[in-house]
């Protein structure tokens, strides 16, 4: 259909013909092939109609209209695959091959018909005229089924909608024009299409420019992007003073534009310029002048402007270096995947693979030496010895030291080769590879790169012990810092082994002062620990000798050397005197704290001795300054007796993030260790303590029966000590690092991004909903975009970085969505990252991601995710300043982190702050099944990820979880959460809670396990000051496993098990909480094992059954608590007991299994509840036996299974034998049991 | 009755009797076009063959040593009036001009006495040239060739072998891909043809297979179709050397035209160039690419130059006439004739090197 302005002319037009199409239909499928003849000839005189002299544009289009429909009924036909058309289908195929002979095909009718109804836009009257045939146009070119044709056709929709002055649309179908030329798989034809779509673009303003640039990169060959980029400045210059002007005329004013630092104007006109040698190097200065201004992008375009291949490999490798040494190499990429296949590529490739490595990013750096060793493969003999430097080089760095071998057979050793020979056989030197190194020695013609090979190897066998042969290799050295390098590692192996004259003469034998200086200190250090303080003396006096023979910085910075070596050492005055010759103010006070510090770790030396009271070492912790001070003295606290909670505290005041979560996760593993040794090993508990065993009032007769009841509806049942079982020592001792997931994640590559309106994505729908509050983001998004229609922005494939994104869509109508500088990219919407595409935010890429809480940003994944050395902040854009929450602003908007089903995120060692409010899945780092509407249409793997060594800062939850499965989160520092620091919920399962430092929640508890949470590792972490307990596990969580944990200062419990069954908490450390150590509610085959329980307010272990059916405000809480059972079992053993309010307390619990436990400096009562009176009976025999206290009335067992008691973590089942095997009511309707006493008193709630 | 007489003699001698085995092969039946020429009903076309005038000048055109590749876009031309007066002379013999005979036979014969061409530089662009100027070359010899004596054709013979053969070599580049390439496989299929060396012939062959092969199933060529303003033109220089081999293969009984390898055949190739010429931003798909496309650096803007008749006295749709000839079924052939009596016909004679010669007088009708 032509696009008239005549609205019902088109719909009358249309009507007939649909009713011919139909009838044509019908007729053809009924008479075969005569109309199938008929329908191609009608198409051809169709066409030879339009071809006619004197036919109008319209009915041209009519003509081809025509021409088109016939040929798609044919197609419809040929289409057939019932045996019953097999005549027509054949028939109809063998038509559409003669009238694609005769030039015939859908695409091309359909160009025919664009190209005849395009002036219908500029003649159409009414907007609403112009609207439909818009529409009609739109859908013309949107139907091309070649993509080439396809782009053409949008290219020519931009033109028209130029011309027209509808910029916008102009820049919509240009960058529609780019997706489709996207889908082209002729590469020049390709590149074409992109060319096509820049042109056009290039003349739409500021965003046209950003899209013309993103359409330049992607033209895949550089010559083609040198011309495009030729093109494009003609375009820029048209209309000005230098349209016409000679080419002598355009270089001399872009040098001298260059000169007075116009970058952009000197580029613009040398691009004008015809292709030469001297446009090639302007453009070469240009890119070398913008880099060192870090203006990247121009760089980038000059670059592009390049045809000389060399000196366009040459420019380009100067930009993706100067990246990479600006710590952000991932902006690279684009750069670097833009390139064409090449040996400058690989070149360039293999360097920044060899950064990589050395930055921890193996796979990204494998991928980059994997490409390029494919590439090096395919080249001549020629081609492979240019680039055979590079890559030895870069295997080396990569450490494949065994591959760099096997290509350094190869290498010419000359010029570079030798170099790159000479940095292979020092590395496998300092690798201990001795001989492999040694036999590259006869190759290395370059002197200094022979030395510093030499002087490698020389090291290694110092420190193998061959003093000799290190020696030996000294008069082969040709730097002085080569030979300095080898003195000082001889003198500290001399030292080492005792032989400090040797050591001595060596270190006096370093030429370089500052190797001097660290030789005569590591001698110094050595002989005061073998007890030689003369000679400690002497190297110190000569060490200070040489920094005072330096110039004033130097002098300053060797004395503080010295002070920081020595400040534990040497006397105060020594030190002092030492701190008063440095003039640098600065480095003075860094001395000063550095003897602070020393004074500090003095005082814990001598607190691990007995010699001073805690207030005196803790005045001392407090002048401690510096945080690396802290971080240090924090790790020796450590060792002492609670030294876990001084040093927590040192840590929490530590400034730099990033040093506080390392230090915070060393300290947790240091606690690990230690809550792991048995209890005599541990710090202050060494067989001197003063441990009560026995009661002093015993209210019962002694009896020697195996079974003593009591008047309390008690009994008292001996068994013998079981065997404590090892299971624990089955649990893992290490845990994934950040280094483990910086390591596996991929080299940006491939990234296809876009835009999409939000409420019709599954996965983003949800958030634009009515909350309970009724508050609607829809509208939020609507005010802030500016669209009727809100946008998210999608990574559809491939693996993108967050600034890639952002430049992506520069010059596209999402443009505002997402914003990219040097120092922050800024989201401005949501970001969705579909299955299989991966998203990378990384330092490498940018310094910081906010989120804006003002624009309604957040990033939902069903793909990967990979938060990797970054930086995230969710920000009010009003302020500039992170969107701080507590409890009163909980429900207000803030960005947030979601992971659905099929979806991975890890992130690692990376800051994240202020995120999460009060909504579903919308609480800050969540994992969560679904959604709905995804998941009923196919099965969804479980979302899965780790979090690992990162700092999570006053998120509404710092992690949440529902239904997600193996997600490890480990090394963490939870702060200032609102609710609660770490949720795992909802039938999550095997998740590994472990080395976390979890602190500071507002509202809640630190660690939650929640709601048929099972299979589960919590191990080691800190937990306090908390609002709620440290860590709970309720509402039918199950065989999980609580170990070596340290919850301490929490306002609730340290560990808190409610309605949850079969969890075994072993080796943790329960102090100081302000209700109990350990509190049991509703829940049966629990095991608590060596565990050191002291000083919490209430109870050391309180277990109880109670009515959580009716709380006190009538309501129930949670639907499920409904169906818990009121049964408490447990077994206590091995535990130590210490200053509680009681040790232990129960009410109701049908049987606790005890032995081994022990109560030290339990001064107030032992025993509490049920049990209290039984101190005497109990601790007697618990110290020779097991002892089961037993209520009379014996309820049913539960049916259920628990995995942990068959799997060994249990220590014995006593517990379990008084529970009937079958039948009987659980006791609490039996009047004058402990149960009905217990379920009959007032309800306790969490 | 005698109208139906007339059209059936001439078909006979066209081209029905052209796949006679007996006859003499090359780019046309040389003596069945003669007679031909001489029968009445082609007085016009005879005309056509001595439309031009014999210049007294051609006998003293220097040869050429050497031809040279060019600075920047463009062909040496330096033996542009050489392939002028060997096209003008072959077409004049062809009519009977006894003095043109004698003309082209000399002029032969000096240059290949002075080896012109011989010292070539190895280079694609002064190949390109050289490959031009050798087509009408070959024809002439093959229209000569009756009147020599055994010396003179060796003599000939062994200056335009050598030269063709030359030119069948590789540059390592696009060039031993695209047009140029065609031009040569034209070339030495005509020369294969004429001198009787199979293999020769069979490597024109097996190329018009694979240029058919390489087409997109649009009928475009890739090579030439990304040349910016200049896709259409090189779209019609390819077809011109497409139309040479099919018209060489068809002096020996064999049916180009109506070859097909994969989707393609010649009339989808054909149709293509028509659709561009009514339409030219059809051809945008793939003419943005914009490879080296001359002096027009707006590929929106297809030089259809070609329609007319060039200032040098060329049409560089001469090409058409034996299509038109032969007059096959199809609309590709509907739409060219359409073309042909539009814009064409009125240029007779249609004279280009790409077809050999003057394409009226060897088919013209």
């Amino acid at each position: 259909m032509t696009a008239s302005s005549r609205s019902d002319g088109r719909r009358r037009l249309r009507t007939a013909l649909f009713l011919l199409s139909m009838a044509l239909t019908s007729s053809a499928m009924a008479q075969g092939g005569n109309e199938v003849s008929r329908l191609a000839d009608e198409a051809r005189q169709a066409f030879l109609s339009a071809e006619q002299s004197g036919v109008s544009p319209k009915q041209k289009a009519g003509f081809y209209q025509v021409a088109r429909a016939r040929v798609k009924l044919l197609e419809k036909f040929a289409g057939q695959d019932d045996a019953g058309a097999a005549e027509l289908r054949d028939g109809a195929r063998s038509e559409l091959m003669r009238l694609a002979d005769d030039g015939l095909s859908h695409d091309i009718l359909s160009s025919f018909l664009l190209q005849s109804s395009l002036g219908d836009l500029a003649g159409a009257g009414s907007a609403a005229d112009r609207v439909e045939v818009g529409v009609s146009l739109h859908q013309i070119a949107g139907e091309q089924r070649s993509a080439a044709y396809r782009a053409a056709a949008f290219v020519d929709l931009a033109n028209v909608y130029a011309k027209a002055g509808s910029q916008d649309r102009a820049l919509r179908y240009a960058s529609l024009a780019i997706a489709a030329a996207d889908q082209i798989s002729e590469q020049g034809t390709r590149g074409g299409a992109y060319k096509a779509a820049a042109r056009v673009a290039a003349g739409l303003g500021p965003s046209g420019a950003d899209l013309a640039d993103r359409a330049v990169t992607r033209i895949p060959q550089s010559r083609d992007r040198a011309n495009a980029r030729h093109e494009l400045a003609r375009i820029q210059i048209k209309g000005s003073a230098w349209e016409k002007a000679a080419d002598v005329k355009l270089m001399e004013e872009a040098k001298r534009r260059l000169e007075v630092g116009d970058l952009p104007g000197s580029i613009l006109l040398t691009l004008s310029l015809l292709d030469s040698k001297a446009r090639d190097d302007l453009l070469s200065s240009l890119v070398d002048g913008a880099i060192s201004r870090q203006e990247g992008k121009v760089a980038f375009v000059a670059a592009q402007g390049i045809v000389n291949s060399t000196s366009h490999e040459k420019a380009i490798g100067s930009l993706v270096r100067s990246y990479a040494d600006r710590g952000i190499a991932l902006q690279a990429a684009e750069i670097l995947n833009a390139m064409q296949d090449g040996s400058g590529k690989v070149s360039i490739q293999l360097q920044l693979a060899g950064d990589l490595k050395q930055a921890g990013y193996d796979a990204m750096a494998d991928q980059l030496l994997s490409a390029s060793i494919r590439q090096f493969d395919t080249y001549s003999e020629t081609q492979q010895h240019a680039v055979l430097p590079k890559l030895v080089r870069a295997l080396t760095r990569s450490e494949r030291l065994d591959e760099a071998l096997r290509y350094a057979g190869r290498i010419e050793p000359a010029g570079e080769g030798s170099s790159s020979l000479g940095e292979l056989a020092k590395t496998l030197a300092d690798h201990d590879r001795v001989s492999d190194a040694e036999a590259l020695l006869p190759r290395l013609v370059d002197r200094d790169g022979r030395s510093h090979a030499l002087s490698a190897i020389a090291r290694a066998k110092s420190k193998s012990g061959d003093i000799a042969g290190a020696m030996q290799i000294i008069p082969e050295l040709v730097g002085t810092d080569d030979e300095a390098r080898v003195l000082a590692s001889v003198a500290g192996a001399y030292s080492h082994s005792g032989d400090f004259g040797q050591a001595m003469a060596m270190a006096e034998r370093i030429q370089d002062a500052q190797y001097r200086l660290a030789a005569l200190l590591e001698v110094s250090r050595q002989a005061s620990r073998q007890n030689k303080p003369d000679i400690s003396n002497r190297a110190l006096n000569d060490s200070v000798q040489t920094a005072e023979s330096l110039e004033a910085g130097a002098r300053d910075k060797s004395l503080l050397a010295i002070i920081r070596s020595q400040a534990s050492e040497a006397s105060q005055a020594r030190v002092g005197e030492l701190v008063r010759r440095i003039t640098g103010a600065s480095v003075r006070t860094r001395a000063e704290q550095l003897i602070v510090a020393a004074a500090a770790r003095d005082l814990a030396k001598k607190k691990t001795r007995g010699e001073i009271p805690d207030a005196l070492l803790l005045r001392g912790i407090k002048k401690v300054e510096a945080d690396e001070d802290k971080a240090e003295l924090a790790l020796e606290l450590a060792t002492l007796p609670e030294g876990g909670i001084h040093a927590a505290d040192l840590i929490r005041s530590v400034q730099d993030q990033r040093l506080r979560q390392t230090a915070f996760r060393r300290l947790a593993e240091m606690q690990v260790d230690l809550l792991r040794k048995p209890a005599e090993e541990q710090p202050g508990f060494g067989a001197s303590e003063e441990v009560q065993t026995v009661a002093s009032v015993s209210e019962e007769p002694e009896e020697t029966a195996q079974e003593i009841q009591t008047r309390r509806g008690l009994a008292l049942i001996i068994g013998d000590h079981e065997k404590s079982t090892n299971a624990v020592e089955q649990l893992p001792h290490s845990f994934v690092t950040a280094a483990g997931i910086r390591a596996v994640t991929p080299w940006p590559t491939g990234a296809v991004v876009g835009s999409t309106f939000a409420n019709h994505n599954p996965y983003i729908a949800k958030f634009f909903e009515d909350d309970e509050g009724g508050n609607t983001r829809l509208e939020q998004a609507i005010r802030h975009q500016g669209l009727s229609s809100p946008r998210v922005i999608v990574v559809q494939s491939g693996v993108a970085t967050l600034s890639m994104v952002a430049r992506q869509l520069q010059g596209t109508d999402a443009r505002d969505l997402i914003q990219h500088g040097a120092d922050a990219v800024t989201v401005k919407a949501p970001i969705f990252v579909a299955p299989g595409a991966t998203l990378i935010l990384s330092r490498l890429d940018s310094p910081v991601y906010r989120l804006s809480a003002d624009a309604g940003a957040f990033i939902v994944n069903a793909g990967n995710v990979h938060i990797i050395d970054a930086e995230v902040v969710g920000i009010s854009e009003t302020s500039g300043q992170p969107l701080w929450a507590d409890a009163d602003t909980s429900t207000k908007f803030r960005p947030f982190l979601l992971t659905w089903g099929d979806g991975r995120m890890n992130v690692a060692s990376s800051a994240l702050v202020a995120l999460g409010y009060n909504n579903a899945k919308s609480f800050g780092l969540s994992y969560s099944s679904g959604p709905e509407r995804v998941a009923e249409l196919r099965d969804q793997a479980r979302p899965t990820g780790v979090v690992v060594d990162s700092v999570f800062h006053n998120f509404h939850f710092g992690f949440h979880s529902y239904e997600a499965e193996r997600v490890q989160v480990v090394g963490n520092e939870f702060r200032d959460s609102v609710v609660y620091a770490l949720d795992s919920h909802d039938r999550t399962r095997e998740t590994i809670i472990a080395l976390n430092t979890v602190y500071g929640t507002k509202q809640r508890h630190g660690i939650t396990i929640s709601r048929e949470v099972n299979d589960g590792l919590v191990i080691g972490n800190m937990t306090f000051d908390n609002a709620g307990s440290g860590i709970v596990i309720d509402r039918n969580s199950t065989n999980n496993v609580i170990h070596a944990n340290s919850s301490f200062r929490n306002a609730q419990d340290g560990v808190s098990v409610f309605e949850s069954s079969c969890n075994v908490l072993s080796n943790n450390y329960l102090a100081s909480n302000r209700r109990d150590g350990l509190k049991v509610r509703n829940s049966f085959d629990v095991g608590a094992y060596s565990n050191r329980i002291e000083s919490n307010s209430s109870s050391g272990v309180s277990a109880y059954i109670a009515n959580i059916s009716t709380p006190k405000g009538g309501e129930i809480q949670n639907a499920d608590q409904a169906g818990y059972r009121p049964l408490a079992s447990l077994s206590l053993r091995h535990n130590r007991f210490s200053a509680n309010g009681v040790g232990i307390n129960t009410q109701g619990v049908s049987s606790l299994a005890m032995s081994s436990n022990r109560f030290v400096k339990q001064s107030r009562r032992l025993l509490g509840g049920d049990i209290r009176g039984l101190e005497g009976q109990i601790l007697r025999l618990t110290s020779q036996s097991d002892v089961l206290i037993a209520s009379t009335c014996r309820p049913a067992r539960p049916d259920s299974v628990c995995r942990l008691r068959d799997r060994g973590f249990f220590e014995g089942n006593t517990e379990l034998q008084v529970l009937r095997s079958q039948g009987g009511s659980d006791c609490t309707d039996v009047n004058g049991s402990v149960q009905h006493r217990a379920f009959s008193s007032t309800p306790q709630g969490t | 009755m005698k109208t139906v007489l007339i059209v059936l003699l001439l078909n006979a001698l066209t081209i029905g009797s052209s796949y006679a085995q007996t006859k003499r092969q090359g780019l046309f039946d040389v003596e069945l076009r003669r007679a031909a020429l001489a029968q009445p009903a082609f007085t016009s076309v005879r005309a056509a063959c001595l439309a031009i005038p014999r210049d007294p000048a051609w006998s003293s055109l220097k040869p050429v040593e050497s031809l040279k590749a060019t600075e920047g876009y463009g062909t040496d031309g330096a033996a542009n009036s050489y392939a002028w007066a060997v096209m003008v002379l072959t077409g004049r013999t062809l009519a009977g001009d006894a003095v043109s005979e004698t003309s082209l036979r000399d002029l032969l014969l000096a240059w290949a006495k002075a080896k012109a061409f011989a010292n070539t530089e190895v280079e694609h662009d002064a190949y390109y040239a050289l490959k031009r100027v050798l087509l009408p070359t070959v024809v002439a010899y093959s229209v000569l060739e009756r009147g020599l004596d055994e010396g003179q054709k060796r003599e000939l013979s062994e200056w335009i072998d050598p030269l063709v053969r030359r030119i069948d070599r590789n540059f390592d580049g696009v060039v031993d891909r695209n047009n140029h390439r065609y031009l040569a496989d034209s070339l030495l299929m005509a020369w294969g043809a004429v001198v009787k060396d199979e293999a020769l012939y069979a490597k024109g062959h097996d190329r018009y297979r694979a240029i058919l092969a390489e087409a997109r199933p649009d009928g475009s060529l890739a090579l030439e179709t990304r040349r910016g303003a200049r896709a259409l033109w090189y779209m019609r220089q390819s077809l011109a050397s497409l139309t040479v081999m099919a018209e060489v293969a068809a002096t020996r009984g064999t049916d180009l035209y109506d070859l097909r390898a994969g989707e393609v055949n010649f009339d989808r190739i054909m149709s293509y160039l028509l659709n561009g010429i009514a339409e030219p931003n059809v051809v945008m798909a793939y003419a943005s690419e914009n490879y080296i496309p001359g002096g027009e650096t707006d590929a929106r803007r297809q030089d259809l130059g070609f329609m007319v008749k060039r200032n040098h006295g060329r049409h560089y749709m001469a090409w058409a006439e034996p299509l038109i000839a032969r007059d096959r079924a199809g609309l590709a052939t509907k739409r060219l004739k359409a073309l042909f009596v539009r814009n064409i016909r009125s240029d007779r004679p249609l004279i280009d090197e790409f077809v050999g010669g003057n394409a009226t007088c060897f088919w013209g009708r």
